[in-house]
């Protein structure tokens, strides 16, 4: 009954504390449960994307001798099935074409047999580049040797004579990899070379072709996506599991070849790196809100203090006043988790675009929340309601000081968690920087905890640094008289120097929180649209195939188009390195660099301008992809005979080149190998030019695209940065737009959060000293003489909160940037610091502190003397 | 008859809806030292507070004729010193902030008062004193200033005898000398006749006026 009494009073009499408290219990609540949203949403999106890059679920190879129909009743069998279709290859000696140059004939290819319905059951699997796909079509590699185009023939030289056939169309495989894949092979082998002769011809002509050839007979199978888990790890043993069964079913007839399960299983690692954000930027954001709900709070220590005093002085038990602050306590819980729901699918809305409400989360923060705020109510009024009938007033004076330090800090565990993060940091940094472990031909992912362990704990320790910074700065001695007694003012904050680095900590870690957000997300926007940069080639890209007549012509067009700042031909071709075929890239070193994006972490142990002057320097020289260099034992200095087309007969002939060293990543070229030449020399060498792509750094990349598309006629390919993020996904795996939301909802936050922070910090140190302010009103101090009292702590917090956050923002976002380092294609050079929102959240904060200040210096201490006997 | 330093008409002044001084009118000379009787919850702080200009009446005017804000000076119930300065810094702060005098002159006039007192404890802080030292340094505090009128809430409350004549004297002093007035609400009758004029307040009601 008193309970409830109690609390009609406190709705009444507080309802501006209890409503804070209620909205800073709603903040952390909301937050919690909003990152916990983003982490489902993560992981269903990375299972979108992995299931969205392949094109053909399953590929079921039969046995030698299996029988068809059973396998085939089988597979219709197979739950959340979509579309199925025969496909068949049949390996053969050799492709042949006649041309103005000669006879063409390659090596050993595939011919590959598929119904008509192929291309719409399985979208995605062929890209038609030019002609028809109403008969045999030409990989474009294919098409290249051969010389060969729509309506050339072809012959098909099988182990039982030449068939001739009439090409239709000409395509690219973007899957050609697991298309030709071995299935079968055991785990931990790599998938072989995809070749580079392939003729795709209808069932009908295959069937016809290869009556007598003994041929590899495939179902190819499509699911439900729709159908399979949010988390692409469940996901993929889900998948596991299915063939498992599947394989058991046909007893030996078949084995499959599951592409889904090991594009899902290759999204585990994103989804893991996904949690990390959520470990590395969402965790200490929740922390500063839950510094925050304490500090709220903490507003009514005081008042709290002198009502647990007179229920003691009334006779009240130890346990209805602990009952009454448990009240309280529940009622604000109440009011917070009320709100936080709306703020919840408010925070969602805002930065997912889309309302997103994971129960278990905001059960689990509900509960956390819960719990400090139970805690922060009943310790100190159980601590209080022992003594308290002997001092009702609660502490004053010197017992209320601060000056010392804190136990911890007093211990030095600020310097000893620095020192262990360092050690940590150099220790994990030292063997490459891998947080997340994905052990090659293994289905199994993991973190490396240890990781985590430097930035777990360089947090607190630079907190508690910033706080022995803050602390030192006021152990100055005893200022001399000043004007107007500013020393005074001085003594004041001095005195209370602890409640001031407390708040200055508590802003600079807010402040530091933000900050290293910011940063870390500016720089993972930046190597994403890098990424995109390089998989386009530059901010506008225009690729012309080697048919366009005149593309000098195009190439000089695109130089002049609208908002183009600077360009540069590359050139394409293929080269035969030993006997892999690699993408062979001609550039001119003078141009290309302000074209395109290039970095130096392209080229390890270098810079770009060393590598492009190298090349000017050298015109034989070449720059190879690590794989290259190691699997041939090559090194800068070393010859190296490359196989190129020559002439107008597009013979194969060996040209020397000199290597000059690495590179890692090329616009426009694929990860794993390939070269870059001088195109002048390439030119030189092989009487030809390559397939030239003009490479354009634009201000507007969307008005030069649709200038060049307007322009250049069909046969160019013109490409822009800003369409290709859309459809691109990043080698991470967590897109631009992921982690837009992500980097939305916590800068947000952050913004909020240090805002509150420094507020409540303020006004808790204004309430604390609201006793000090009325007796200074009382002896006549004018509101400018009071503002000036809450002004010089305010200035004090700020200017720590602000320079500690810089430090701990900078130090935590470097080590941010290294932790992720795998989430992040290509690597940064540096961190990207985005001035705009750091000054705009210094601007905020100031600003927050200059409206306390001024609304105190007004308001505090005026119309409260007769409260003196009770403050 | 000296002119009035300051008059109350028909003042009345309470806490939120409750009036607690009613329809009382006074006035104050120089050279007044008048001794404020009353029971607890009489209205004696609330009538001294009015007259200070600390607590707006609810009725009746409070005319201070020339006196500034800072001529007027307040010796409170409870210390109310400022628990992060010390002894000096406390009783020094209302000369600081007036910024009448020049700061050594300010720190001077402080230690003398403080000395007058017989507090010497001047580094120490509030929380390092007991409660008769805070009310010392608290009337120290009024007496380092040019006040020409005091009102002492109960300033000798926790002292001993000693120190609460010492006090008494040292306010009489200060008015004495400022050619002002003190006004000292008090519960103690021995001190009262000290004081050469002793009021009553009862029920918020100035009944008896006893000219010296």
């Amino acid at each position: 009954m008193l309970t409830i009494s109690w609390l009609r009073g406190l709705v009444r009499r507080r309802p501006l504390q209890l409503a804070a408290a209620g909205l800073t219990v709603a903040m952390a609540v909301g937050f919690l449960s909003a990152l916990g949203g983003f982490v489902g949403l993560n992981r269903s999106h990375l299972t979108d994307r992995a299931a969205g890059s392949v094109a053909v679920d399953w590929q079921v190879q039969l046995v030698t001798g299996a029988d068809h129909a059973a396998v085939e009743r089988t597979v219709s069998h197979l739950p959340g099935i979509r579309g199925r279709a025969d496909v068949q290859f049949a390996a053969v000696s050799s492709l042949s074409s006649v041309t103005t140059g000669g006879r063409r004939t390659t090596g050993r290819a595939y011919v590959v047999g598929l119904s008509a319905s192929y291309a719409t059951q399985f979208a995605g699997t062929f890209r038609p580049l030019l002609g028809t796909q109403s008969g045999p079509v030409l990989l474009q590699q294919t098409a290249a040797n051969l010389a060969a185009g729509p309506g050339d023939p072809i012959q098909v030289h099988t182990s039982h004579g030449v068939a001739t056939v009439k090409v239709s169309g000409v395509v690219d495989m973007p899957q050609e990899d697991s298309f030709f894949q071995k299935v079968g092979a055991p785990p931990g082998v790599g998938p072989p070379a995809p070749p580079d002769n392939v003729v795709i011809m209808p069932t009908a002509d295959f069937v016809r072709t290869f009556r007598t050839t003994p041929t590899i007979q495939q179902i190819h199978v499509r699911f439900d996506r729709g159908s399979l888990p949010a988390n692409p790890a469940t996901a993929a043993d889900l998948l596991t599991f299915r063939r498992n069964h599947f394989e058991s079913s046909v007893a030996g007839s078949a084995l499959v070849g599951d592409n889904l399960g090991a594009a899902l299983s290759a999204a585990r690692e994103d989804a893991l790196y996904g949690e990390m954000l959520f470990l590395l930027l969402g965790i200490p954001i929740f922390a500063v809100a839950i510094a925050v709900t304490i500090l709220v709070v903490g507003m009514r220590k005081e008042s709290r203090a002198r009502e647990v005093g007179l229920l003691r002085l009334r006779g009240a038990s130890r346990r209805i006043i602990v009952a009454t602050a448990g009240a309280e306590a529940a009622l604000v819980v109440a009011v917070g988790v009320t709100l936080a729901w709306p703020v919840t699918l408010g925070a969602t809305s805002w930065a997912f675009n889309r309302t997103v409400m994971s129960w278990l989360w905001f059960v689990v923060a509900a509960v956390t929340v819960a719990s400090v705020v139970l805690v922060a109510h009943l310790l100190p009024t159980a601590r209080r309601s022992r003594a308290a009938a002997d001092r009702p007033g609660g502490p004053r004076g010197a017992s209320a000081l601060g000056v010392g330090l804190p136990l911890p800090l007093r211990l030095g565990l600020d310097v000893a968690l620095l020192v262990a993060a360092g050690g940590v940091f150099w220790l994990v940094a030292r063997g490459g920087y891998q947080v997340v472990v994905v052990p090659e031909g293994v289905p199994v992912t993991s973190v490396n905890w240890a990781a985590l362990a430097a930035p777990a704990l360089a947090w607190p320790g630079l907190a508690l640094l910033a706080w022995r910074a803050v602390d030192l700065a006021l152990r100055r001695p005893r200022s001399t008289p000043r004007a107007d007694g500013r020393e005074l003012v001085s003594a004041v904050v001095r005195r209370r120097r602890r409640h001031v680095a407390r708040a200055a900590t508590a802003l600079a870690v807010a402040v530091g929180v933000a900050g290293s957000t910011a940063v870390f997300t500016a720089t993972y926007r930046e190597q994403s649209r890098l990424d995109v940069a390089l998989t386009v080639g530059a901010d506008v890209a225009v690729a012309l195939p080697g048919s366009t007549p005149d593309p000098a012509r195009v190439t000089a067009l695109a130089a002049r188009a609208p908002h183009v700042q600077a360009a540069s031909v590359q050139e394409h071709r293929f080269t035969y390195v030993g006997t892999d075929l690699q993408d062979l890239y001609g550039i001119d070193p003078q141009t290309i660099r302000p074209a395109t994006a290039l970095q130096d972490s392209f080229v390890p142990g270098s810079t770009i301008a060393a590598a492009l002057n190298a090349l000017r320097a050298t015109p034989s020289g070449v720059l190879l992809s690590a794989e290259t260099l190691h699997d041939y034992q090559l090194h800068p200095g070393d010859d190296i005979r490359l196989r190129l087309q020559t002439g107008t007969a597009l013979t194969y002939r060996p040209v020397t080149f000199r290597v000059l060293g690495e590179v890692t990543e090329w616009p426009t070229a694929p990860k794993d190998s390939f070269v870059v030449a001088n195109a002048s020399y390439l030119r030189q060498v092989t009487g030809r030019a390559g397939d030239p792509t003009a490479l354009l750094a634009s201000s507007a990349p969307e008005s030069t695209a649709a200038y060049l598309r307007r322009h250049v006629g069909a046969a160019a390919r013109v490409e822009d940065v800003v369409h290709a993020r859309a459809s691109i996904a990043t080698a991470s795996g967590l897109a631009a737009v992921d982690l837009g939301g992500l980097s939305r909802l916590e800068l947000g936050f952050g913004v909020v959060l240090a805002v509150a922070a420094l507020g409540l910090a303020l006004l808790v140190g204004v309430l604390e000293r609201r006793r000090a302010l009325v007796i200074l009103a009382a002896l006549g101090a004018s509101a400018r003489q009071r503002r000036r009292f809450v002004g010089a702590e305010a200035r004090v917090v700020l200017a720590g909160g602000l320079l500690g956050g810089g430090v701990i923002g900078a130090a935590m976002a470097a080590m941010l940037v290294k932790v992720m380092t795998g989430i992040f294609d290509p690597p940064p050079d540096r961190a990207i610091v985005p001035w705009l929102y750091l000054a705009l959240l210094a601007v905020l904060v100031s600003a927050t502190a200059g409206s306390v200040v001024a609304l105190v210096g007004r308001w505090a201490g005026q119309g409260h003397i007769r409260e003196l006997r009770d403050l | 008859m000296t002119s009035p330093l300051l008059t109350a008409t028909n003042l009345s002044a309470g806490y939120r809806a409750t009036t607690v001084v009613r329809e009382v009118s006074l006035t104050l000379r120089a050279g007044d030292q008048v001794a404020l009787l009353g029971r607890s919850g009489s209205g004696k702080t609330t009538l001294l507070l009015a007259m200070a200009g600390l607590v707006p009446p609810s009725a009746g005017v409070v005319d201070r004729h020339s006196l500034s804000p800072r001529d007027v000076a307040v010796v409170f119930q409870s210390p109310s010193l400022i628990a992060e300065l010390t002894s000096l810094e406390n009783v020094v702060l209302p000369l600081r902030l007036s910024s009448r005098l020049p700061a050594s002159e300010a720190y001077d006039r402080a230690r003398r008062a403080l000395d007058s007192l017989g507090v010497d404890a001047v580094d120490a802080l509030p929380g390092q004193m007991s409660g008769g030292q805070q009310q010392r340094v608290a009337v120290a505090r009024v007496l380092a200033t040019d006040a020409q009128v005091i009102f002492a809430d109960e300033p000798t409350g926790s002292l001993d005898a000693t120190h609460a004549r010492a006090v008494l004297s040292a306010l009489r002093t200060h008015c004495t000398a400022q050619r002002g007035a003190l006004v000292l609400a008090t519960h103690d009758a021995g001190l009262a006749a000290a004081l050469p004029t002793t009021w009553r307040l009862d029920e918020g009601r100035l009944h008896q006026v006893v000219p010296c």
